[in-house]
């Protein structure tokens, strides 16, 4: 059993007076997150990642497919009562204080009155809003509010928890303890689904990542699943290379630049690469060495968006 | 705990509204007022003043002028509580669904009939709150001063939060279908001017337009939302005083408002509750 699993998963929204307007917000989701792992939902705006998330913690109805959190039914209330969310853009009662805050959503998670308090204040301790608990969240920045929404999802300890752009506001000593303790929570075994935008932070601390796009999952696979397969090669040459060979390699490869002593090559296929070296060789070139060029998920990511019709 | 939690959540959520600390402050310095200044002339009983000078000087022999002092304190307490009410807890619904306000309220594990249903009993009891410690303070002061325990004007002031209770459960339905507070509150408003005009349909509404399927209508919107002008007026004669009651309606009191009006209000929360699990927000 995998802690989340979605099958066949589609949402379409009907608006319009006479429910006219259709808009296929997600079509045929399928995939499961693994135990203990961060897997990270990659998209751009109106992709259907939100909506996504949302059918998980059954705030959202599919209009067809079934979704599991840890084995159970999302539509069921025993799928919430293990699962913490921090929503994109949260909005939290402004006349309760920190603390309060905490108190109440840990009523609403069903956590016993003996061990509210205690538990409010570890998190806001977690989290570095001890100092601030008794001030009112209307006074709260946008990054102590962030924090305060990452302790509201973990008051009830949960296997799973769903980020939808946890480091959105917080500046980048802040992003580093929330990264930190995504990777803490990780070694305890949670699950952790991220939505963010922040693919250079995706990149460092997912497992695995999904990308949707216009309502469809377009790949699904490890960073170096998703970074590799460019086909790009820096060779490291001892001497200059003339005019007429760089002519022949060019005609051998899909791309060729000289720069510096070092060579680019874009290839169709791998075994290119040995043709190149081949020629480099024959020609008299001793070859310093040979490094593949890695995309950065962003990279990646704009390639395969950019491929989509 | 979940239940327990929206309930006291919404209850403070209700007494730290503005409009309710209004109500809560006004009502403090009117039981003041009456402290200091309401009593009557030594030598006639029936002789009401209100720091020394007369007031209600031509009382009908058959009248006991506390009595009709209390019933007019009681019509005017169930009145300003409807109007301050309407605009305290109107928001209460539209509020929760917010973006980013909903997905935080519905993504614990609490079921959405829940969530209505105790969101409306804490705003309720917020109301309920305010306006017994009114009516107890107006109702200990008559006492003090006049040796008049009136305990049926305590009580009404439960009959007035069982009126507003009925009216919750219409705002909230309100605050389901509109999603906007300012809405909610003119349609508590409307609601509650149209209500005497339901309850009287027989002398007003029905002489507008002499047609059958208008006037069925008009009986099945009176029968199929809370009765709350006649709850109200009701809640008036059971302080027991007829003098401020309509002469030409019957002054005896009559319960069965009460028991439309739950129907109705159950009625409503079964249909509001079934919406909003049928939403996605």
């Amino acid at each position: 059993m995998h802690p989340i699993e979605i099958e066949g998963v589609s949402k379409t929204y009907v608006s319009g007076f006479w429910r006219r307007a259709r808009l296929e917000a997600l079509v045929d989701i399928s995939f499961q997150v693994e135990a203990g792992t961060i897997f990270s939902l990659l998209g751009p705006n109106g992709a259907g990642k939100t909506t996504l998330v949302k059918i998980l913690l059954s705030v959202v109805r599919p209009s067809a497919g079934a979704a599991r959190i840890n084995g159970v039914p999302c539509s069921s209330v025993d799928a919430r009562a293990k699962s913490g969310y921090l929503p994109e853009n949260h909005r939290y009662p402004n006349f309760l204080n920190g603390l309060e805050t905490l108190i109440f959503f840990g009523r609403l998670n069903g956590l016993p009155a003996s061990m509210l308090r205690d538990r409010a204040n570890q998190l806001l301790g977690l989290v570095g809003l001890d100092e601030w608990k008794k001030m009112k969240i209307r006074k709260y920045s946008k990054g102590m509010l962030q924090r305060l929404g990452l302790a509201q999802a973990l008051l009830n300890e949960p296997n799973v928890l769903f980020l939808d752009e946890p480091t959105d506001g917080v500046d980048p000593v802040g992003r580093k303890e929330i990264r930190d303790l995504l990777v803490n929570l990780k070694s305890q075994g949670k699950t952790i689904f991220l939505n963010s935008h922040l693919l250079s932070e995706v990149e460092r601390i997912s497992d695995r990542v999904a990308i949707l796009n216009k309502g469809r999952i377009i790949r699904t696979g490890s960073i170096p699943d998703l970074t590799a397969g460019a086909l790009i090669y820096e060779i490291d040459l001892e001497g200059g290379i003339s005019a007429e060979l760089m002519d022949r390699i060019r005609r051998t490869v899909e791309t060729a630049m000289i720069s510096n002593k070092t060579l680019t090559v874009g290839l169709h296929a791998r075994s290119e690469l040995d043709s190149v070296v081949d020629l480099l060789r024959t020609n008299g070139f001793s070859i310093g060495g040979i490094r593949e060029q890695k995309l950065s998920l962003e990279e990646s990511f704009m390639q395969l968006i950019g491929k989509q019709p | 705990m979940k239940r327990w939690g929206i309930f006291r959540f919404t209850f403070g959520e209700a007494i730290r509204r503005g409009t309710l600390l209004t109500y809560f402050l006004l009502g403090n310095a009117i039981i003041l007022v009456l402290l200091l200044g309401i009593g009557h002339v030594p030598q006639n009983p029936d002789q009401l003043t209100f720091f020394g000078n007369p007031i209600l000087t031509k009382v009908p022999k058959d009248f006991d002028v506390v009595q009709m002092l209390l019933a007019f304190l009681e019509s005017q307490s169930s009145f300003w509580i409807m109007m301050f009410g309407v605009f305290g807890v109107a928001g209460f619904m539209p509020e929760i669904l917010e973006k980013g306000s909903a997905e935080l309220f519905l993504s614990k594990p609490i079921t959405r009939w829940e969530l209505l249903l105790f969101r409306s009993f804490g705003a309720t009891a917020g109301i309920a709150a305010n306006i017994v410690y009114f009516m107890a303070g107006v109702w200990a002061v008559v006492g003090l001063k006049f040796g008049v325990w009136h305990w049926k004007f305590l009580a009404s002031s439960l009959l007035i939060s069982y009126s507003f209770a009925c009216l919750v459960v219409l705002l909230f339905a309100a605050g389901l279908l509109m999603r906007n507070t300012g809405l909610v509150t003119m349609f508590g408003f409307i609601f509650y001017v149209f209500s005497w005009g339901l309850e009287s349909r027989t002398r007003g509404l029905n002489l507008l337009w002499d047609n059958a399927v208008y006037h069925r209508i008009l009986d099945a919107l009176y029968y199929l939302t809370p009765q709350l002008s006649a709850m109200l007026t009701n809640a008036t004669r059971f302080v027991g005083h007829s003098a401020i009651a309509n002469p030409m309606e019957p002054q005896t009191m009559n319960w069965m408002p009460y028991v439309y009006s739950l129907a109705s209000a159950t009625l409503i929360y079964l249909l509001s509750a079934w919406y909003f699990y049928r939403r996605d927000y």
